[in-house]
Protein backbone atom coordinates (compact mmCIF):
# COMPACT_ATOMS: atom_id res chain seq x y z
CA UNK A 1 0.00 0.00 0.00
CA UNK A 2 1.03 3.06 -0.71
CA UNK A 3 -0.94 5.18 1.54
CA UNK A 4 -2.93 3.81 5.03
CA UNK A 5 -4.69 5.91 7.34
CA UNK A 6 -5.48 3.91 10.29
CA UNK A 7 -8.37 4.87 12.32
CA UNK A 8 -8.36 9.00 11.43
CA UNK A 9 -10.39 10.67 13.89
CA UNK A 10 -10.47 14.94 13.42
CA UNK A 11 -12.52 16.57 15.84
CA UNK A 12 -13.00 20.87 16.13
CA UNK A 13 -14.44 21.27 19.32
CA UNK A 14 -17.30 19.03 19.61
CA UNK A 15 -17.87 18.44 16.40
CA UNK A 16 -16.48 15.36 14.64
CA UNK A 17 -15.89 16.11 11.41
CA UNK A 18 -13.71 12.98 10.78
CA UNK A 19 -15.06 9.60 12.58
CA UNK A 20 -12.46 6.91 12.87
CA UNK A 21 -11.59 6.06 9.30
CA UNK A 22 -9.52 3.75 7.86
CA UNK A 23 -8.26 4.50 4.23
CA UNK A 24 -5.89 2.60 1.83
CA UNK A 25 -4.44 3.66 -1.66
CA UNK A 26 -2.06 1.56 -3.88
CA UNK A 27 0.63 2.68 -6.15
CA UNK A 28 -0.85 3.59 -9.30
CA UNK A 29 -4.18 3.75 -8.50
CA UNK A 30 -6.66 6.60 -9.29
CA UNK A 31 -9.44 6.71 -5.82
CA UNK A 32 -12.28 9.12 -5.55
CA UNK A 33 -13.74 10.04 -2.75
CA UNK A 34 -16.98 11.48 -3.03
CA UNK A 35 -19.79 11.93 -0.35
CA UNK A 36 -22.49 14.81 0.31
CA UNK A 37 -21.35 18.38 1.36
CA UNK A 38 -20.07 18.72 5.06
CA UNK A 39 -19.28 15.05 4.57
CA UNK A 40 -15.75 15.80 5.78
CA UNK A 41 -13.84 15.24 2.81
CA UNK A 42 -11.64 18.08 2.35
CA UNK A 43 -10.94 17.57 6.01
CA UNK A 44 -9.84 14.07 5.56
CA UNK A 45 -7.28 15.68 2.57
CA UNK A 46 -6.21 18.21 4.80
CA UNK A 47 -5.15 15.33 7.32
CA UNK A 48 -3.72 13.52 5.17
CA UNK A 49 -1.25 15.97 3.48
CA UNK A 50 -0.18 17.49 6.62
CA UNK A 51 -2.04 21.16 6.39
CA UNK A 52 -3.88 19.48 9.73
CA UNK A 53 -3.31 16.90 11.92
CA UNK A 54 -5.54 14.17 12.71
CA UNK A 55 -6.91 14.14 16.16
CA UNK A 56 -6.05 10.67 16.62
CA UNK A 57 -4.79 7.97 14.13
CA UNK A 58 -1.91 7.46 12.19
CA UNK A 59 -0.87 7.79 8.66
CA UNK A 60 2.10 5.88 6.64
CA UNK A 61 2.78 6.87 3.42
CA UNK A 62 5.36 5.20 1.58
CA UNK A 63 6.07 2.96 4.64
CA UNK A 64 6.84 6.38 6.63
CA UNK A 65 4.64 7.36 9.25
CA UNK A 66 3.69 11.30 8.49
CA UNK A 67 1.12 11.80 11.07
CA UNK A 68 2.65 14.28 12.83
CA UNK A 69 4.73 15.41 9.35
CA UNK A 70 4.43 18.99 8.25
CA UNK A 71 3.34 19.82 4.63
CA UNK A 72 6.90 20.70 3.57
CA UNK A 73 7.86 17.68 4.20
CA UNK A 74 5.25 15.45 3.01
CA UNK A 75 5.98 16.82 -0.57
CA UNK A 76 9.30 15.95 0.18
CA UNK A 77 8.49 12.51 0.51
CA UNK A 78 6.50 12.39 -2.49
CA UNK A 79 3.15 13.88 -1.95
CA UNK A 80 1.60 16.79 -3.42
CA UNK A 81 -1.45 18.09 -3.97
CA UNK A 82 -3.72 21.23 -5.43
CA UNK A 83 -6.83 23.09 -3.33
CA UNK A 84 -10.76 23.48 -4.20
CA UNK A 85 -9.87 27.42 -3.94
CA UNK A 86 -7.21 27.27 -6.24
CA UNK A 87 -4.46 28.53 -4.62
CA UNK A 88 -1.43 30.02 -6.96
CA UNK A 89 1.61 32.39 -6.78
CA UNK A 90 -0.29 35.04 -8.50
CA UNK A 91 2.53 37.75 -9.07
CA UNK A 92 4.53 34.98 -10.48
CA UNK A 93 4.74 34.05 -14.36
CA UNK A 94 2.69 30.50 -15.11
CA UNK A 95 6.63 28.57 -15.98
CA UNK A 96 8.02 30.25 -12.56
CA UNK A 97 4.44 29.04 -10.64
CA UNK A 98 6.03 25.67 -12.35
CA UNK A 99 9.40 25.98 -11.19
CA UNK A 100 8.59 26.35 -7.46
CA UNK A 101 6.68 22.62 -8.12
CA UNK A 102 10.25 21.69 -8.38
CA UNK A 103 11.78 23.21 -5.43
CA UNK A 104 12.56 20.01 -3.35
CA UNK A 105 14.77 18.79 -6.37
CA UNK A 106 17.06 21.92 -6.86
CA UNK A 107 20.33 20.96 -4.78
CA UNK A 108 21.26 24.81 -4.59
CA UNK A 109 21.12 26.90 -1.79
CA UNK A 110 21.69 30.93 -1.27
CA UNK A 111 25.16 30.62 -0.59
CA UNK A 112 26.07 29.16 -3.81
CA UNK A 113 23.31 31.10 -5.89
CA UNK A 114 25.01 34.06 -5.07
CA UNK A 115 29.18 32.99 -5.64
CA UNK A 116 27.41 31.55 -8.58
CA UNK A 117 29.01 27.83 -8.48
CA UNK A 118 28.97 26.20 -11.73
CA UNK A 119 25.95 23.74 -10.61
CA UNK A 120 24.03 26.50 -9.47
CA UNK A 121 22.89 27.06 -13.91
CA UNK A 122 22.84 23.69 -14.60
CA UNK A 123 20.18 22.89 -11.98
CA UNK A 124 18.58 26.30 -12.77
CA UNK A 125 18.49 25.05 -16.94
CA UNK A 126 17.37 21.39 -15.54
CA UNK A 127 14.87 22.85 -13.50
CA UNK A 128 13.43 25.12 -16.62
CA UNK A 129 13.40 21.95 -18.98
CA UNK A 130 11.20 19.89 -16.26
CA UNK A 131 8.94 23.07 -15.72
CA UNK A 132 8.47 23.77 -19.36
CA UNK A 133 7.76 19.82 -20.12
CA UNK A 134 5.26 19.80 -17.60
CA UNK A 135 3.37 22.64 -19.18
CA UNK A 136 3.35 21.29 -22.72
CA UNK A 137 1.82 18.37 -21.05
CA UNK A 138 -0.83 20.19 -19.75
CA UNK A 139 -1.21 22.17 -22.43
CA UNK A 140 -0.25 25.63 -21.00
CA UNK A 141 2.94 25.65 -22.72
CA UNK A 142 2.20 28.41 -25.02
CA UNK A 143 0.96 30.79 -21.71
CA UNK A 144 4.38 30.46 -19.49
CA UNK A 145 5.39 34.01 -19.75
CA UNK A 146 2.16 35.22 -18.57
CA UNK A 147 1.25 36.43 -14.98
CA UNK A 148 -0.34 33.22 -13.04
CA UNK A 149 -3.27 35.47 -12.23
CA UNK A 150 -4.02 36.62 -15.85
CA UNK A 151 -5.45 33.01 -16.64
CA UNK A 152 -8.90 31.89 -17.39
CA UNK A 153 -10.03 29.73 -14.45
CA UNK A 154 -10.01 26.19 -16.09
CA UNK A 155 -6.44 26.90 -17.35
CA UNK A 156 -5.11 27.95 -13.81
CA UNK A 157 -6.67 24.59 -12.63
CA UNK A 158 -3.99 22.71 -14.62
CA UNK A 159 -1.48 24.82 -13.88
CA UNK A 160 -2.09 24.25 -9.79
CA UNK A 161 -1.98 20.11 -11.26
CA UNK A 162 1.21 20.87 -13.47
CA UNK A 163 2.92 22.60 -10.19
CA UNK A 164 2.14 19.85 -8.50
CA UNK A 165 3.18 17.69 -10.63
CA UNK A 166 6.80 18.61 -11.78
CA UNK A 167 8.63 17.51 -8.88
CA UNK A 168 7.49 13.82 -9.75
CA UNK A 169 5.30 12.90 -6.86
CA UNK A 170 4.34 9.64 -6.21
CA UNK A 171 0.86 10.21 -4.75
CA UNK A 172 -0.87 13.49 -5.91
CA UNK A 173 -3.95 14.85 -4.03
CA UNK A 174 -6.98 16.36 -6.14
CA UNK A 175 -9.09 18.79 -4.27
CA UNK A 176 -12.26 19.12 -6.70
CA UNK A 177 -10.32 19.79 -9.82
CA UNK A 178 -13.77 19.61 -11.87
CA UNK A 179 -15.53 22.47 -9.66
CA UNK A 180 -16.63 25.47 -11.91
CA UNK A 181 -15.57 23.95 -15.20
CA UNK A 182 -18.10 23.21 -18.35
CA UNK A 183 -17.99 20.27 -19.80
CA UNK A 184 -15.24 21.10 -22.28
CA UNK A 185 -12.87 21.97 -19.87
CA UNK A 186 -13.76 18.64 -17.27
CA UNK A 187 -13.33 16.97 -20.59
CA UNK A 188 -10.11 18.17 -20.61
CA UNK A 189 -9.12 17.40 -16.79
CA UNK A 190 -10.27 13.84 -17.26
CA UNK A 191 -7.87 13.54 -19.96
CA UNK A 192 -4.71 14.83 -18.03
CA UNK A 193 -5.84 12.97 -14.77
CA UNK A 194 -5.73 9.77 -17.11
CA UNK A 195 -2.40 10.78 -18.34
CA UNK A 196 -1.10 11.32 -15.13
CA UNK A 197 -1.99 7.78 -14.03
CA UNK A 198 -0.16 6.52 -17.21
CA UNK A 199 2.73 7.92 -15.72
CA UNK A 200 2.37 5.97 -12.54
CA UNK A 201 1.29 8.30 -10.03
CA UNK A 202 -1.46 7.38 -7.67
CA UNK A 203 -4.35 10.01 -7.77
CA UNK A 204 -6.74 10.74 -5.39
CA UNK A 205 -9.44 13.16 -6.13
CA UNK A 206 -12.37 14.48 -4.11
CA UNK A 207 -14.79 15.53 -6.77
CA UNK A 208 -18.70 16.52 -7.17
CA UNK A 209 -18.81 16.06 -10.78
CA UNK A 210 -20.58 12.52 -10.55
CA UNK A 211 -19.78 12.20 -14.89
CA UNK A 212 -16.06 12.75 -14.07
CA UNK A 213 -15.76 10.48 -11.11
CA UNK A 214 -17.15 7.40 -12.54
CA UNK A 215 -15.44 8.04 -15.86
CA UNK A 216 -11.69 7.98 -14.28
CA UNK A 217 -11.70 6.12 -11.06
CA UNK A 218 -10.69 2.97 -10.42
CA UNK A 219 -12.45 2.58 -7.05
CA UNK A 220 -14.62 4.76 -4.87
CA UNK A 221 -14.77 5.66 -1.08
CA UNK A 222 -18.09 7.18 -0.23
CA UNK A 223 -18.03 9.85 2.70
CA UNK A 224 -21.03 10.31 4.77
CA UNK A 225 -20.73 12.91 8.31
CA UNK A 226 -17.47 11.84 8.58
CA UNK A 227 -17.60 8.37 8.42
CA UNK A 228 -16.47 5.73 5.71
CA UNK A 229 -20.35 4.22 4.19
CA UNK A 230 -19.33 2.16 0.89
CA UNK A 231 -15.87 1.55 -0.59
CA UNK A 232 -15.82 -0.37 -4.25
CA UNK A 233 -16.07 -0.15 -8.12
CA UNK A 234 -17.65 2.66 -9.68
CA UNK A 235 -20.65 0.38 -10.61
CA UNK A 236 -21.16 -0.92 -7.52
CA UNK A 237 -21.07 2.23 -5.93
CA UNK A 238 -23.81 3.69 -8.53
CA UNK A 239 -25.81 0.05 -6.97
CA UNK A 240 -25.43 0.89 -3.43
CA UNK A 241 -28.17 1.55 -1.41
CA UNK A 242 -26.71 2.96 1.22
CA UNK A 243 -25.13 5.53 -1.41
CA UNK A 244 -28.13 6.46 -2.84
CA UNK A 245 -29.90 7.41 0.54
CA UNK A 246 -26.68 9.35 1.85
CA UNK A 247 -27.29 11.57 -1.47
CA UNK A 248 -31.14 11.30 -2.23
CA UNK A 249 -32.33 10.29 0.81
CA UNK A 250 -34.79 7.91 2.18
CA UNK A 251 -37.56 6.53 -0.20
CA UNK A 252 -40.89 6.96 2.10
CA UNK B 1 9.56 40.08 -22.13
CA UNK B 2 12.70 39.66 -24.30
CA UNK B 3 12.31 43.48 -25.05
CA UNK B 4 12.33 44.45 -21.52
CA UNK B 5 15.39 42.22 -21.48
CA UNK B 6 17.14 43.00 -24.47
CA UNK B 7 16.76 47.16 -22.80
CA UNK B 8 18.22 45.37 -19.45
CA UNK B 9 21.58 44.71 -21.59
CA UNK B 10 21.79 47.71 -22.67
CA UNK B 11 20.54 49.84 -19.39
CA UNK B 12 22.51 48.31 -16.85
CA UNK B 13 26.10 48.91 -18.32
CA UNK B 14 25.44 52.19 -18.66
CA UNK B 15 23.32 53.26 -15.34
CA UNK B 16 26.46 51.39 -13.64
CA UNK B 17 29.14 53.41 -15.70
CA UNK B 18 26.98 56.84 -14.74
CA UNK B 19 27.10 55.90 -11.13
CA UNK B 20 30.69 54.85 -12.05
CA UNK B 21 31.78 58.60 -13.71
CA UNK B 22 29.21 60.89 -11.42
CA UNK B 23 31.85 61.25 -8.23
CA UNK B 24 34.40 62.47 -10.58
CA UNK B 25 32.32 65.76 -11.28
CA UNK B 26 30.85 66.27 -7.45
CA UNK B 27 33.70 68.69 -6.55
CA UNK B 28 33.44 69.13 -3.01
CA UNK B 29 31.97 67.26 0.20
CA UNK B 30 28.80 68.22 0.22
CA UNK B 31 27.90 66.60 -3.18
CA UNK B 32 30.54 63.55 -1.68
CA UNK B 33 28.37 63.52 1.23
CA UNK B 34 24.84 63.28 -0.64
CA UNK B 35 26.00 60.43 -2.93
CA UNK B 36 27.37 58.28 -0.40
CA UNK B 37 24.26 58.79 1.66
CA UNK B 38 22.36 57.65 -1.67
CA UNK B 39 24.50 54.67 -2.21
CA UNK B 40 23.81 53.56 1.60
CA UNK B 41 19.83 53.88 1.02
CA UNK B 42 20.53 51.99 -1.79
CA UNK B 43 22.04 48.99 0.13
CA UNK B 44 19.61 49.39 2.97
CA UNK B 45 17.06 49.93 0.50
CA UNK B 46 18.02 46.59 -1.56
CA UNK B 47 17.47 44.25 1.78
CA UNK B 48 14.01 45.76 2.33
CA UNK B 49 12.60 45.16 -0.99
CA UNK B 50 14.09 41.19 -0.59
CA UNK B 51 12.22 41.55 2.61
CA UNK B 52 8.88 43.36 2.34
CA UNK B 53 9.42 43.58 -1.75
CA UNK B 54 9.97 40.01 -2.39
CA UNK B 55 8.72 38.19 0.90
CA UNK B 56 6.20 40.19 1.91
CA UNK B 57 7.59 40.53 5.41
CA UNK B 58 7.25 44.00 6.99
CA UNK B 59 10.39 45.12 9.37
CA UNK B 60 9.71 48.47 11.27
CA UNK B 61 12.69 47.93 13.02
CA UNK B 62 15.80 47.86 10.50
CA UNK B 63 17.36 50.99 12.15
CA UNK B 64 18.08 48.71 14.51
CA UNK B 65 20.21 46.56 12.39
CA UNK B 66 21.72 49.83 10.74
CA UNK B 67 22.54 51.12 13.66
CA UNK B 68 24.00 47.66 14.90
CA UNK B 69 26.52 48.05 11.75
CA UNK B 70 27.61 51.77 12.46
CA UNK B 71 28.28 50.84 16.74
CA UNK B 72 30.01 47.61 15.84
CA UNK B 73 31.77 50.04 13.11
CA UNK B 74 32.25 53.30 15.47
CA UNK B 75 33.58 51.02 18.69
CA UNK B 76 35.82 48.21 16.60
CA UNK B 77 37.52 51.25 14.49
CA UNK B 78 37.80 53.61 17.38
CA UNK B 79 38.53 52.06 20.86
CA UNK B 80 39.83 48.32 19.36
CA UNK B 81 41.75 49.78 16.50
CA UNK B 82 40.43 47.08 14.40
CA UNK B 83 40.56 47.46 10.31
CA UNK B 84 37.59 48.79 8.49
CA UNK B 85 37.03 45.12 6.67
CA UNK B 86 37.05 43.43 9.64
CA UNK B 87 34.23 45.80 11.47
CA UNK B 88 32.20 44.94 8.63
CA UNK B 89 32.58 40.94 8.44
CA UNK B 90 32.10 41.62 12.35
CA UNK B 91 28.96 43.92 11.59
CA UNK B 92 27.67 40.77 9.19
CA UNK B 93 27.86 38.10 11.70
CA UNK B 94 26.45 40.07 14.40
CA UNK B 95 23.28 41.58 11.80
CA UNK B 96 22.78 37.82 10.47
CA UNK B 97 22.16 36.37 13.63
CA UNK B 98 19.62 39.16 15.51
CA UNK B 99 18.20 39.22 11.79
CA UNK B 100 17.77 35.32 12.94
CA UNK B 101 16.37 36.32 16.52
CA UNK B 102 13.92 38.98 15.07
CA UNK B 103 12.83 37.01 12.14
CA UNK B 104 11.68 34.17 14.14
CA UNK B 105 8.85 35.99 15.41
CA UNK B 106 7.50 36.48 12.04
CA UNK B 107 7.08 32.81 12.32
CA UNK B 108 4.17 32.95 14.54
CA UNK B 109 3.46 36.56 13.71
CA UNK B 110 2.16 38.61 10.59
CA UNK B 111 0.64 42.00 9.78
CA UNK B 112 -0.14 44.71 12.45
CA UNK B 113 0.90 41.97 14.95
CA UNK B 114 4.77 41.86 13.33
CA UNK B 115 4.92 45.50 13.38
CA UNK B 116 4.42 46.42 16.97
CA UNK B 117 7.10 43.47 18.04
CA UNK B 118 9.38 44.61 15.41
CA UNK B 119 8.83 48.52 16.45
CA UNK B 120 9.43 47.21 20.13
CA UNK B 121 12.74 45.65 18.92
CA UNK B 122 13.91 49.19 17.31
CA UNK B 123 12.99 50.92 20.36
CA UNK B 124 14.75 48.55 22.56
CA UNK B 125 17.75 48.58 20.77
CA UNK B 126 17.74 52.55 21.16
CA UNK B 127 17.02 52.66 24.47
CA UNK B 128 19.71 50.43 24.93
CA UNK B 129 21.85 53.07 22.91
CA UNK B 130 20.84 55.85 24.99
CA UNK B 131 21.89 54.64 28.26
CA UNK B 132 24.62 52.71 27.91
CA UNK B 133 28.30 53.52 28.48
CA UNK B 134 29.91 51.60 25.91
CA UNK B 135 27.78 52.84 23.27
CA UNK B 136 28.53 56.57 24.61
CA UNK B 137 25.25 56.63 25.79
CA UNK B 138 22.65 59.78 24.22
CA UNK B 139 26.33 61.61 23.22
CA UNK B 140 27.20 59.15 20.68
CA UNK B 141 30.90 58.20 19.37
CA UNK B 142 32.52 61.14 18.03
CA UNK B 143 35.80 60.60 15.77
CA UNK B 144 35.28 57.65 13.97
CA UNK B 145 37.88 57.11 11.73
CA UNK B 146 38.15 56.46 7.76
CA UNK B 147 39.18 53.14 6.31
CA UNK B 148 42.99 52.93 5.39
CA UNK B 149 44.13 52.96 2.03
CA UNK B 150 47.49 51.80 1.85
CA UNK B 151 48.54 53.17 4.75
CA UNK B 152 46.63 56.77 4.71
CA UNK B 153 43.01 57.37 5.18
CA UNK B 154 40.51 57.32 2.59
CA UNK B 155 39.46 60.42 0.75
CA UNK B 156 35.92 61.33 0.20
CA UNK B 157 36.50 60.42 -3.49
CA UNK B 158 37.92 57.21 -2.58
CA UNK B 159 35.14 56.72 0.07
CA UNK B 160 32.33 57.26 -2.75
CA UNK B 161 33.79 54.59 -4.73
CA UNK B 162 33.86 52.17 -1.38
CA UNK B 163 30.10 52.75 -0.92
CA UNK B 164 29.82 52.18 -5.00
CA UNK B 165 31.69 48.68 -4.58
CA UNK B 166 29.09 47.73 -2.23
CA UNK B 167 26.33 49.12 -3.74
CA UNK B 168 27.52 46.68 -6.89
CA UNK B 169 27.78 43.95 -4.42
CA UNK B 170 24.31 44.36 -3.00
CA UNK B 171 22.41 44.64 -6.23
CA UNK B 172 24.56 41.83 -7.55
CA UNK B 173 23.47 39.46 -4.46
CA UNK B 174 19.87 40.71 -4.71
CA UNK B 175 20.15 39.70 -8.06
CA UNK B 176 21.44 36.27 -8.00
CA UNK B 177 18.71 35.39 -5.29
CA UNK B 178 15.47 36.62 -6.64
CA UNK B 179 16.79 34.64 -10.02
CA UNK B 180 17.03 31.17 -8.43
CA UNK B 181 15.27 28.74 -6.24
CA UNK B 182 15.65 31.04 -3.13
CA UNK B 183 14.31 33.59 -4.88
CA UNK B 184 11.16 32.06 -6.05
CA UNK B 185 10.78 30.63 -3.12
CA UNK B 186 11.00 33.67 -1.09
CA UNK B 187 8.25 35.07 -4.23
CA UNK B 188 5.82 32.01 -3.65
CA UNK B 189 5.15 32.60 0.63
CA UNK B 190 4.50 36.29 -0.39
CA UNK B 191 1.81 35.30 -2.89
CA UNK B 192 0.56 32.29 -1.02
CA UNK B 193 2.45 30.13 1.99
CA UNK B 194 0.10 27.52 2.00
CA UNK B 195 0.51 26.91 -1.73
CA UNK B 196 4.39 26.80 -1.08
CA UNK B 197 4.31 24.69 1.91
CA UNK B 198 2.43 22.06 -0.27
CA UNK B 199 5.56 21.61 -2.88
CA UNK B 200 8.30 21.57 -0.23
CA UNK B 201 9.32 25.08 0.85
CA UNK B 202 9.91 25.42 4.43
CA UNK B 203 8.53 28.97 4.68
CA UNK B 204 9.59 29.51 8.50
CA UNK B 205 13.47 28.63 7.14
CA UNK B 206 13.02 30.87 4.33
CA UNK B 207 11.36 33.32 6.64
CA UNK B 208 14.27 33.48 8.87
CA UNK B 209 16.70 33.54 6.29
CA UNK B 210 15.20 36.52 4.06
CA UNK B 211 15.39 38.45 7.80
CA UNK B 212 19.04 37.78 8.33
CA UNK B 213 20.01 38.58 5.07
CA UNK B 214 18.22 42.19 4.86
CA UNK B 215 19.71 42.56 8.70
CA UNK B 216 23.17 41.75 7.10
CA UNK B 217 22.04 44.94 4.20
CA UNK B 218 21.03 47.18 7.12
CA UNK B 219 24.30 46.16 8.72
CA UNK B 220 26.82 46.44 6.19
CA UNK B 221 25.27 50.35 5.43
CA UNK B 222 25.52 51.32 8.77
CA UNK B 223 29.22 50.78 8.76
CA UNK B 224 29.75 52.56 5.92
CA UNK B 225 27.67 55.29 7.38
CA UNK B 226 29.44 55.40 10.91
CA UNK B 227 32.74 55.40 8.98
CA UNK B 228 31.93 58.17 6.36
CA UNK B 229 29.90 60.99 9.26
CA UNK B 230 33.21 60.55 12.04
CA UNK B 231 30.23 60.88 14.38
CA UNK B 232 26.99 58.60 15.40
CA UNK B 233 24.51 58.90 18.12
CA UNK B 234 21.35 57.15 18.45
CA UNK B 235 18.84 59.44 16.81
CA UNK B 236 20.65 58.49 13.74
CA UNK B 237 19.06 54.80 14.43
CA UNK B 238 15.30 55.33 15.65
CA UNK B 239 12.15 54.00 14.32
CA UNK B 240 12.00 56.95 12.44
CA UNK B 241 14.44 56.12 10.49
CA UNK B 242 12.94 52.51 10.07
CA UNK B 243 9.71 54.59 8.41
CA UNK B 244 12.08 56.23 6.36
CA UNK B 245 13.88 53.10 5.11
CA UNK B 246 10.28 51.31 4.35
CA UNK B 247 9.43 54.49 2.53
CA UNK B 248 12.10 54.57 -0.24
CA UNK B 249 11.21 51.38 -0.66
CA UNK B 250 8.09 51.45 -1.60
CA UNK B 251 8.56 55.05 -3.11
CA UNK B 252 11.05 53.15 -5.63
CA UNK B 253 9.33 50.24 -6.35
CA UNK B 254 8.72 46.85 -4.16
CA UNK B 255 9.65 43.04 -5.81
CA UNK B 256 11.76 45.70 -8.47
CA UNK B 257 15.63 45.29 -8.19
CA UNK B 258 16.45 48.70 -9.81
CA UNK B 259 13.22 50.46 -7.48
CA UNK B 260 15.65 50.82 -4.41
CA UNK B 261 18.05 52.98 -6.55
CA UNK B 262 15.52 55.38 -7.94
CA UNK B 263 14.11 55.12 -4.21
CA UNK B 264 17.47 55.91 -2.51
CA UNK B 265 18.09 58.75 -5.18
CA UNK B 266 15.00 60.17 -5.06
CA UNK B 267 14.73 60.43 -1.87
CA UNK B 268 18.44 61.27 -0.62
CA UNK B 269 18.35 64.18 -2.72
CA UNK B 270 14.67 65.09 -2.04
CA UNK B 271 15.86 66.09 1.74
CA UNK B 272 18.68 67.52 0.58
CA UNK B 273 16.66 69.67 -1.86
CA UNK B 274 13.85 70.54 0.11
CA UNK B 275 15.85 71.30 3.11
CA UNK B 276 15.41 75.68 2.15
CA UNK B 277 12.17 75.22 2.82
CA UNK B 278 12.77 74.97 6.37
CA UNK B 279 10.34 73.90 8.45
CA UNK B 280 7.91 72.87 5.92
CA UNK B 281 10.44 70.09 4.56
CA UNK B 282 8.98 67.25 6.38
CA UNK B 283 5.24 68.27 5.06
CA UNK B 284 6.48 69.25 1.31
CA UNK B 285 8.39 65.15 1.28
CA UNK B 286 5.18 63.68 2.91
CA UNK B 287 2.80 65.27 -0.02
CA UNK B 288 5.26 64.10 -2.74
CA UNK B 289 5.25 60.71 -1.29
CA UNK B 290 1.43 60.80 -1.17
CA UNK B 291 1.47 62.17 -4.53
CA UNK B 292 3.31 59.67 -6.18
CA UNK B 293 1.95 56.60 -4.94
CA UNK B 294 -1.57 57.83 -6.16
CA UNK B 295 0.14 57.89 -9.59
CA UNK B 296 2.22 55.41 -9.48
CA UNK B 297 0.54 52.38 -7.48
CA UNK B 298 4.02 50.03 -8.08
CA UNK B 299 6.34 53.01 -7.05
CA UNK B 300 8.55 55.28 -9.29
CA UNK B 301 10.44 52.21 -10.91
CA UNK B 302 6.69 50.60 -11.98
CA UNK B 303 5.43 54.16 -13.00
CA UNK B 304 9.10 54.07 -15.82
CA UNK B 305 8.48 50.73 -16.59
CA UNK B 306 4.79 51.29 -18.07
CA UNK B 307 5.69 54.98 -19.41
CA UNK B 308 8.49 52.74 -21.82
CA UNK B 309 6.05 49.83 -22.57
CA UNK B 310 3.46 52.29 -23.71
CA UNK B 311 6.71 54.31 -25.87
CA UNK B 312 7.65 51.14 -27.10
CA UNK B 313 3.87 50.08 -28.30
CA UNK B 314 4.25 53.59 -29.89
CA UNK B 315 7.12 53.11 -32.19
CA UNK B 316 5.97 49.74 -33.17
CA UNK B 317 2.69 50.83 -33.72
CA UNK B 318 4.09 53.79 -35.90
CA UNK B 319 6.26 51.05 -37.51
CA UNK B 320 4.37 48.38 -38.49
CA UNK B 321 1.80 50.16 -41.23
CA UNK B 322 4.96 51.04 -42.80
CA UNK B 323 6.38 47.30 -42.90
CA UNK B 324 2.94 46.32 -44.27
CA UNK B 325 3.07 48.91 -47.02
CA UNK B 326 6.68 47.43 -47.65
CA UNK B 327 4.67 43.65 -48.85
Amino acid sequence: MLLTAEKITMKFGGLVAVDNVDFAIDSGEIRAIIGPNGAGKSTFFNAISGQNYPTSGRILFDGRDITKLPSHRIAKLGMTRTFQNILLFDDMTVLENVMVGDHINIKTNMLTEILCLPHVFREERRCVEKAEEMLDFVGLLPYKDQRSASLPYGKKRLLEIARAMVSGPKLLLLDEPAAGMNAAESAELVDTIRRISQRGVAVLIVEHNMKVIMNISHRITVLEQGKVIAEGEPAEIQANERVIQAYLGKEA
Amino acid sequence: MKNTNNSAKVLVPLTAGLALMVPLFLGNNYYYDIFIMAGIYTIIGSGMNLLLGFTGQLSMGHAAFYGFGAYITAIGMKSYGLPFWLCVILAVGFCFAMGMLLGSTSCKLSGIFLVVVTTGFNTVVNLIMVNWEFTGRSFGIPGIPKPDWFGSPMNKLQYCYLVLAFVFLALFVSYRVVHSKTGRAFQAMRDNAIAARSVGVNVNKYKLLVFAVSAVYAGVAGALYASNIGYISPTSFTSNVSVTIITMTVLGGLGDLCGCIVGAVVVGVLMEALREFGDYQLTLYGVLIVVILIFMPKGLMGGLRSLYRRLCSLVSRRRTPAKQEEV
